[in-house]
Protein backbone atom coordinates (compact mmCIF):
# COMPACT_ATOMS: atom_id res chain seq x y z
CA UNK A 1 0.00 0.00 0.00
CA UNK A 2 2.88 2.25 0.42
CA UNK A 3 3.62 2.26 -2.92
CA UNK A 4 0.31 3.76 -3.88
CA UNK A 5 1.68 6.82 -1.93
CA UNK A 6 -1.24 7.89 0.44
CA UNK A 7 -2.08 11.41 0.40
CA UNK A 8 -3.20 12.90 3.67
CA UNK A 9 -5.98 15.60 3.33
CA UNK A 10 -5.05 19.16 3.46
CA UNK A 11 -1.42 18.64 2.47
CA UNK A 12 0.74 18.92 -1.20
CA UNK A 13 0.16 17.01 -3.66
CA UNK A 14 3.53 14.88 -4.65
CA UNK A 15 4.07 13.38 -8.15
CA UNK A 16 3.28 9.65 -8.29
CA UNK A 17 6.26 7.70 -8.99
CA UNK A 18 6.91 5.32 -12.05
CA UNK A 19 6.32 2.33 -11.17
CA UNK A 20 7.09 -1.48 -12.49
CA UNK A 21 3.77 -1.47 -13.93
CA UNK A 22 4.56 1.53 -15.69
CA UNK A 23 7.43 -0.36 -17.73
CA UNK A 24 5.36 -3.53 -17.95
CA UNK A 25 2.67 -1.18 -19.94
CA UNK A 26 5.30 0.64 -22.06
CA UNK A 27 6.39 -3.42 -22.95
CA UNK A 28 2.61 -4.17 -23.43
CA UNK A 29 2.65 -0.78 -25.88
CA UNK A 30 5.63 -1.65 -27.63
CA UNK A 31 4.56 -5.01 -28.13
CA UNK A 32 0.86 -4.26 -29.61
CA UNK A 33 2.64 -1.37 -31.67
CA UNK A 34 4.97 -4.36 -33.05
CA UNK A 35 1.68 -6.38 -33.68
CA UNK A 36 -0.03 -3.36 -34.87
CA UNK A 37 2.54 -2.86 -37.26
CA UNK A 38 2.78 -6.47 -38.32
CA UNK A 39 -0.96 -6.54 -38.59
CA UNK A 40 -1.60 -3.53 -40.52
CA UNK A 41 0.85 -5.20 -42.87
CA UNK A 42 -0.36 -8.32 -43.39
CA UNK A 43 -4.19 -6.51 -43.14
CA UNK A 44 -2.78 -4.34 -45.87
CA UNK A 45 -1.57 -7.12 -48.61
CA UNK A 46 -5.60 -8.53 -48.07
CA UNK A 47 -7.25 -5.11 -48.33
CA UNK A 48 -9.15 -4.62 -50.98
CA UNK A 49 -8.13 -0.74 -51.60
CA UNK A 50 -4.97 0.69 -51.05
CA UNK A 51 -3.87 3.27 -48.57
CA UNK A 52 -3.64 2.89 -44.41
CA UNK A 53 -7.09 3.02 -44.34
CA UNK A 54 -7.50 0.25 -46.79
CA UNK A 55 -6.32 -1.90 -44.56
CA UNK A 56 -9.57 -2.22 -42.20
CA UNK A 57 -11.99 -2.20 -45.09
CA UNK A 58 -13.33 -5.49 -46.08
CA UNK A 59 -13.84 -7.73 -49.36
CA UNK A 60 -17.18 -7.82 -51.21
CA UNK A 61 -18.68 -11.28 -51.49
CA UNK A 62 -17.71 -12.72 -54.98
CA UNK A 63 -15.49 -9.86 -55.87
CA UNK A 64 -12.69 -10.44 -53.82
CA UNK A 65 -9.76 -7.36 -54.76
CA UNK A 66 -6.05 -7.69 -54.12
CA UNK A 67 -4.54 -4.49 -55.00
CA UNK A 68 -1.42 -4.52 -52.64
CA UNK A 69 -0.59 -8.24 -53.29
CA UNK A 70 2.04 -8.89 -55.67
CA UNK A 71 0.94 -12.17 -56.81
CA UNK A 72 3.82 -12.39 -59.32
CA UNK A 73 6.88 -12.86 -56.55
CA UNK B 1 -0.77 7.33 -11.76
CA UNK B 2 1.88 9.00 -13.32
CA UNK B 3 1.10 10.94 -16.63
CA UNK B 4 3.31 8.37 -18.51
CA UNK B 5 1.44 5.43 -17.15
CA UNK B 6 -1.58 7.48 -18.33
CA UNK B 7 -0.28 7.91 -21.88
CA UNK B 8 0.92 4.53 -22.45
CA UNK B 9 -2.21 3.49 -21.22
CA UNK B 10 -4.16 5.64 -23.98
CA UNK B 11 -1.70 4.30 -26.20
CA UNK B 12 -2.13 0.97 -25.28
CA UNK B 13 -5.52 1.09 -25.67
CA UNK B 14 -5.42 2.56 -28.93
CA UNK B 15 -3.31 0.43 -30.06
CA UNK B 16 -5.30 -2.57 -28.59
CA UNK B 17 -8.72 -1.26 -30.60
CA UNK B 18 -6.52 -0.74 -33.62
CA UNK B 19 -4.72 -4.12 -33.64
CA UNK B 20 -8.33 -5.52 -33.01
CA UNK B 21 -10.01 -3.45 -36.10
CA UNK B 22 -7.10 -4.93 -37.88
CA UNK B 23 -7.20 -8.42 -37.28
CA UNK B 24 -11.24 -8.72 -37.71
CA UNK B 25 -10.26 -7.09 -41.35
CA UNK B 26 -7.13 -9.41 -42.09
CA UNK B 27 -9.27 -12.65 -40.65
CA UNK B 28 -12.12 -11.29 -42.79
CA UNK B 29 -10.40 -10.67 -46.53
CA UNK B 30 -8.52 -13.91 -45.67
CA UNK B 31 -11.53 -16.04 -45.41
CA UNK B 32 -13.65 -13.89 -47.92
CA UNK B 33 -10.21 -14.71 -49.68
CA UNK B 34 -10.14 -18.57 -48.72
CA UNK B 35 -13.63 -18.41 -50.08
CA UNK B 36 -12.71 -17.19 -53.44
CA UNK B 37 -9.46 -19.29 -53.93
CA UNK B 38 -12.16 -22.53 -53.27
CA UNK B 39 -14.78 -20.46 -56.20
CA UNK B 40 -11.65 -20.06 -58.22
CA UNK B 41 -10.50 -23.51 -57.54
CA UNK B 42 -13.76 -25.12 -58.43
CA UNK B 43 -13.94 -22.76 -61.91
CA UNK B 44 -10.94 -24.31 -62.55
CA UNK B 45 -11.72 -27.64 -61.70
CA UNK B 46 -14.72 -27.43 -64.28
CA UNK B 47 -12.79 -25.51 -66.65
CA UNK B 48 -9.91 -28.27 -66.27
CA UNK B 49 -12.66 -31.00 -66.50
CA UNK B 50 -14.21 -28.80 -69.77
CA UNK B 51 -10.40 -29.23 -71.20
CA UNK B 52 -10.25 -32.64 -70.25
CA UNK B 53 -13.34 -33.24 -72.19
CA UNK B 54 -12.38 -30.65 -74.87
CA UNK B 55 -8.83 -32.19 -75.37
CA UNK B 56 -11.47 -35.66 -75.42
CA UNK B 57 -12.63 -34.34 -78.51
CA UNK B 58 -9.89 -33.09 -79.46
CA UNK B 59 -8.16 -36.06 -79.44
CA UNK B 60 -10.95 -37.76 -81.24
CA UNK B 61 -10.99 -35.06 -83.59
CA UNK B 62 -7.19 -35.44 -84.26
CA UNK B 63 -7.61 -39.49 -84.66
CA UNK B 64 -9.81 -38.53 -86.91
CA UNK B 65 -8.04 -36.11 -88.66
CA UNK B 66 -4.93 -38.29 -88.66
CA UNK B 67 -7.29 -41.59 -90.40
CA UNK B 68 -8.64 -39.19 -93.20
CA UNK B 69 -4.57 -37.72 -93.34
CA UNK B 70 -3.79 -41.29 -93.79
CA UNK B 71 -6.45 -42.49 -96.08
CA UNK B 72 -5.57 -38.91 -98.22
CA UNK B 73 -1.41 -39.85 -97.98
CA UNK B 74 -3.23 -43.56 -99.20
CA UNK B 75 -5.21 -41.56 -101.86
CA UNK B 76 -2.09 -39.65 -102.96
CA UNK B 77 0.11 -42.42 -103.35
CA UNK B 78 -2.19 -43.91 -105.19
CA UNK B 79 -2.91 -41.26 -107.61
CA UNK B 80 0.75 -41.06 -107.71
CA UNK B 81 0.89 -44.21 -108.76
CA UNK B 82 -1.76 -43.77 -111.62
CA UNK B 83 0.29 -40.94 -112.74
CA UNK B 84 3.38 -42.59 -113.11
CA UNK B 85 0.73 -45.37 -114.77
CA UNK B 86 -0.17 -42.77 -116.92
CA UNK B 87 3.14 -40.85 -117.82
CA UNK B 88 4.11 -44.62 -118.68
CA UNK B 89 1.07 -45.04 -121.20
CA UNK B 90 1.76 -41.88 -122.48
CA UNK B 91 5.19 -42.94 -123.77
CA UNK B 92 4.06 -46.23 -124.97
CA UNK B 93 1.64 -44.39 -126.88
CA UNK B 94 3.82 -41.78 -127.87
CA UNK B 95 5.84 -44.63 -129.23
CA UNK B 96 3.03 -45.97 -130.61
CA UNK B 97 2.08 -43.09 -132.31
CA UNK B 98 5.93 -42.90 -133.84
CA UNK B 99 5.82 -46.49 -135.18
CA UNK B 100 2.55 -46.00 -136.37
CA UNK B 101 3.87 -42.53 -138.32
CA UNK B 102 6.54 -44.69 -139.67
CA UNK B 103 4.70 -47.88 -140.90
CA UNK B 104 2.66 -45.30 -142.78
CA UNK B 105 5.14 -43.25 -144.39
CA UNK B 106 6.77 -46.85 -145.03
CA UNK B 107 2.91 -47.87 -146.45
CA UNK B 108 3.34 -44.45 -148.51
CA UNK B 109 6.56 -45.27 -150.15
CA UNK B 110 5.07 -48.53 -150.89
CA UNK B 111 1.74 -46.94 -152.21
CA UNK B 112 3.93 -44.61 -154.27
CA UNK B 113 6.04 -47.64 -155.67
CA UNK B 114 2.78 -49.76 -156.18
CA UNK B 115 1.37 -46.96 -158.33
CA UNK B 116 4.51 -46.35 -160.43
CA UNK B 117 4.50 -50.18 -160.36
CA UNK B 118 0.62 -49.92 -161.89
CA UNK B 119 1.23 -47.18 -164.36
CA UNK B 120 4.46 -49.12 -165.63
CA UNK B 121 1.63 -52.06 -165.95
CA UNK B 122 -0.76 -49.89 -167.52
CA UNK B 123 1.37 -48.66 -169.83
CA UNK B 124 2.18 -52.26 -171.03
CA UNK B 125 -1.42 -53.05 -171.01
CA UNK B 126 -1.94 -50.43 -173.40
CA UNK B 127 0.82 -51.45 -175.41
CA UNK B 128 0.17 -55.13 -175.28
CA UNK B 129 -3.41 -54.07 -176.03
CA UNK B 130 -2.93 -52.43 -179.30
CA UNK B 131 -0.18 -55.11 -180.11
CA UNK B 132 -3.24 -57.53 -179.91
CA UNK B 133 -5.68 -54.99 -181.76
CA UNK B 134 -2.83 -54.37 -184.59
CA UNK B 135 -2.64 -58.52 -184.33
CA UNK B 136 -6.00 -58.64 -184.56
CA UNK B 137 -6.69 -56.67 -187.26
CA UNK B 138 -3.88 -58.37 -189.02
CA UNK B 139 -5.95 -61.82 -187.86
CA UNK B 140 -8.94 -59.99 -189.20
CA UNK B 141 -7.13 -59.09 -192.29
CA UNK B 142 -5.91 -62.71 -192.37
CA UNK B 143 -9.26 -64.35 -191.99
CA UNK B 144 -10.76 -61.65 -194.52
CA UNK B 145 -7.58 -62.62 -196.84
CA UNK B 146 -8.03 -66.13 -196.20
CA UNK B 147 -12.05 -65.80 -196.89
CA UNK B 148 -11.20 -64.32 -200.59
CA UNK B 149 -9.34 -66.66 -201.01
CA UNK B 150 -11.61 -69.59 -199.91
CA UNK B 151 -14.32 -67.76 -202.19
CA UNK B 152 -11.55 -67.60 -205.20
CA UNK B 153 -10.96 -70.76 -204.28
CA UNK B 154 -14.75 -72.02 -204.23
CA UNK B 155 -14.95 -69.62 -207.31
CA UNK B 156 -12.29 -71.45 -209.68
CA UNK B 157 -13.44 -75.26 -207.94
CA UNK B 158 -16.99 -73.97 -209.18
CA UNK B 159 -15.06 -72.74 -212.59
CA UNK B 160 -13.28 -75.83 -212.84
CA UNK B 161 -16.28 -78.13 -211.85
CA UNK B 162 -18.34 -76.25 -214.72
CA UNK B 163 -15.03 -76.83 -217.19
CA UNK B 164 -15.34 -80.31 -216.08
CA UNK B 165 -19.18 -80.09 -216.71
CA UNK B 166 -18.63 -78.43 -220.08
CA UNK B 167 -16.26 -80.95 -220.64
CA UNK B 168 -18.19 -83.62 -220.29
CA UNK B 169 -21.22 -82.10 -222.14
CA UNK B 170 -19.08 -81.35 -225.13
CA UNK B 171 -17.77 -85.13 -224.94
CA UNK B 172 -21.40 -86.10 -225.15
CA UNK B 173 -22.23 -83.44 -228.03
CA UNK B 174 -18.90 -84.48 -230.06
CA UNK B 175 -20.55 -88.65 -229.53
CA UNK B 176 -23.69 -87.13 -230.41
CA UNK B 177 -22.16 -85.30 -233.68
CA UNK B 178 -20.48 -88.31 -234.13
CA UNK B 179 -23.00 -90.69 -234.06
CA UNK B 180 -24.79 -88.24 -235.84
CA UNK B 181 -22.37 -88.53 -238.37
CA UNK B 182 -22.48 -91.65 -238.52
CA UNK B 183 -25.82 -91.77 -239.58
CA UNK B 184 -25.91 -88.72 -241.44
CA UNK B 185 -26.87 -90.88 -244.05
CA UNK B 186 -30.02 -93.22 -243.20
CA UNK B 187 -31.19 -89.71 -241.26
CA UNK B 188 -31.46 -86.92 -243.08
CA UNK B 189 -32.16 -83.78 -241.70
CA UNK B 190 -35.51 -84.56 -240.18
CA UNK B 191 -37.79 -81.67 -239.75
CA UNK B 192 -38.53 -80.24 -236.02
CA UNK B 193 -35.09 -81.39 -234.92
CA UNK B 194 -34.62 -78.91 -232.54
CA UNK B 195 -30.72 -76.73 -233.31
CA UNK B 196 -31.24 -76.59 -229.37
CA UNK B 197 -29.81 -80.02 -229.35
CA UNK B 198 -26.38 -79.02 -230.68
CA UNK B 199 -26.16 -75.67 -228.72
CA UNK B 200 -25.84 -74.48 -225.15
CA UNK B 201 -28.56 -74.21 -223.04
CA UNK B 202 -29.32 -71.08 -222.26
CA UNK B 203 -32.35 -69.65 -219.69
CA UNK B 204 -33.36 -67.18 -216.64
CA UNK B 205 -34.31 -67.38 -213.01
CA UNK B 206 -38.23 -66.30 -213.13
CA UNK B 207 -38.44 -67.00 -209.18
CA UNK B 208 -36.29 -67.45 -206.36
CA UNK B 209 -37.43 -69.16 -203.01
CA UNK B 210 -35.70 -70.05 -200.00
CA UNK B 211 -36.41 -73.02 -198.02
CA UNK B 212 -36.64 -72.20 -194.37
CA UNK B 213 -36.98 -76.28 -193.61
CA UNK B 214 -34.22 -77.49 -195.34
CA UNK B 215 -32.42 -74.55 -195.07
CA UNK B 216 -31.86 -74.38 -199.08
CA UNK B 217 -32.87 -72.11 -201.61
CA UNK B 218 -34.92 -72.89 -205.03
CA UNK B 219 -35.19 -71.42 -208.26
CA UNK B 220 -37.39 -71.96 -211.08
CA UNK B 221 -36.40 -71.40 -214.82
CA UNK B 222 -38.38 -70.59 -218.18
CA UNK B 223 -37.16 -74.03 -219.28
CA UNK B 224 -38.61 -77.17 -219.54
CA UNK B 225 -38.96 -80.50 -221.33
CA UNK B 226 -38.99 -79.37 -223.95
CA UNK B 227 -35.01 -77.81 -223.64
CA UNK B 228 -34.07 -81.19 -222.99
CA UNK B 229 -33.86 -80.01 -219.11
CA UNK B 230 -33.93 -83.56 -216.98
CA UNK B 231 -33.94 -84.03 -213.66
CA UNK B 232 -31.00 -84.29 -211.90
CA UNK B 233 -29.09 -82.05 -214.29
CA UNK B 234 -26.85 -79.24 -212.95
CA UNK B 235 -26.62 -76.18 -214.49
CA UNK B 236 -24.99 -72.53 -214.19
CA UNK B 237 -26.37 -69.32 -212.80
CA UNK B 238 -24.30 -66.61 -214.47
CA UNK B 239 -24.43 -62.77 -214.06
CA UNK B 240 -22.92 -60.52 -216.38
CA UNK B 241 -20.66 -63.52 -217.58
CA UNK B 242 -19.76 -64.14 -213.76
CA UNK B 243 -20.37 -67.62 -211.99
CA UNK B 244 -22.56 -67.40 -209.22
CA UNK B 245 -23.70 -70.50 -208.11
CA UNK B 246 -24.72 -74.51 -209.39
CA UNK B 247 -28.75 -75.14 -210.17
CA UNK B 248 -29.55 -78.50 -209.96
CA UNK B 249 -32.50 -79.58 -211.51
CA UNK B 250 -35.02 -81.73 -209.19
CA UNK B 251 -38.78 -81.26 -210.95
CA UNK B 252 -39.02 -80.47 -214.57
CA UNK B 253 -42.38 -79.47 -216.40
CA UNK B 254 -42.42 -78.86 -220.06
CA UNK B 255 -41.35 -75.17 -219.97
CA UNK B 256 -40.24 -74.56 -216.79
CA UNK B 257 -38.22 -76.42 -213.85
CA UNK B 258 -37.69 -76.36 -210.73
CA UNK B 259 -33.93 -76.94 -209.12
CA UNK B 260 -31.96 -76.76 -205.86
CA UNK B 261 -29.25 -73.33 -206.05
CA UNK B 262 -25.75 -74.77 -204.71
CA UNK B 263 -23.49 -71.59 -204.32
CA UNK B 264 -20.44 -74.21 -203.19
CA UNK B 265 -20.49 -72.17 -199.87
CA UNK B 266 -19.84 -68.72 -201.52
CA UNK B 267 -21.76 -65.88 -200.18
CA UNK B 268 -23.80 -65.07 -202.99
CA UNK B 269 -27.56 -63.80 -203.80
CA UNK B 270 -29.27 -65.14 -206.93
CA UNK B 271 -31.92 -62.93 -208.31
CA UNK B 272 -34.65 -63.17 -210.81
CA UNK B 273 -33.59 -62.69 -214.29
CA UNK B 274 -30.13 -64.30 -213.38
CA UNK B 275 -29.01 -66.31 -216.52
CA UNK B 276 -29.20 -70.45 -216.20
CA UNK B 277 -26.95 -71.70 -218.87
CA UNK B 278 -25.41 -75.22 -219.07
CA UNK B 279 -21.76 -74.64 -220.09
CA UNK B 280 -19.73 -71.55 -219.32
CA UNK B 281 -17.91 -69.95 -221.99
Amino acid sequence: MSQFGMQMPGGGKSKPPLTIYTGLLFVAVACLATATYFAFEQASLVAPEKGPAGAIKLQQEGSVQLPNADLNR
Amino acid sequence: MHIITKILVVFAAVLAVLLSALTVAFTYNAAMIVQENQRMSQQVASLSADIKARDGAFALARQEWDQERASLVSQKSALEADRTNAKSEAARLLADVKDGQTRSASLRSQIEQMSATQKTLALLIESYRSELTNLRDGQLRNAERETELADRINDLTGQLQVAQDNNRALQEQLAELQTAMSQDGAIAAAPGASPRTTSVLEARVTRVTPDSGSGNTFAEIDAGSNDRIRTGMELNIVRDGRFLAKFVVTRVDLQKAIGRIDTLNRSVKIRSGDTVISALR
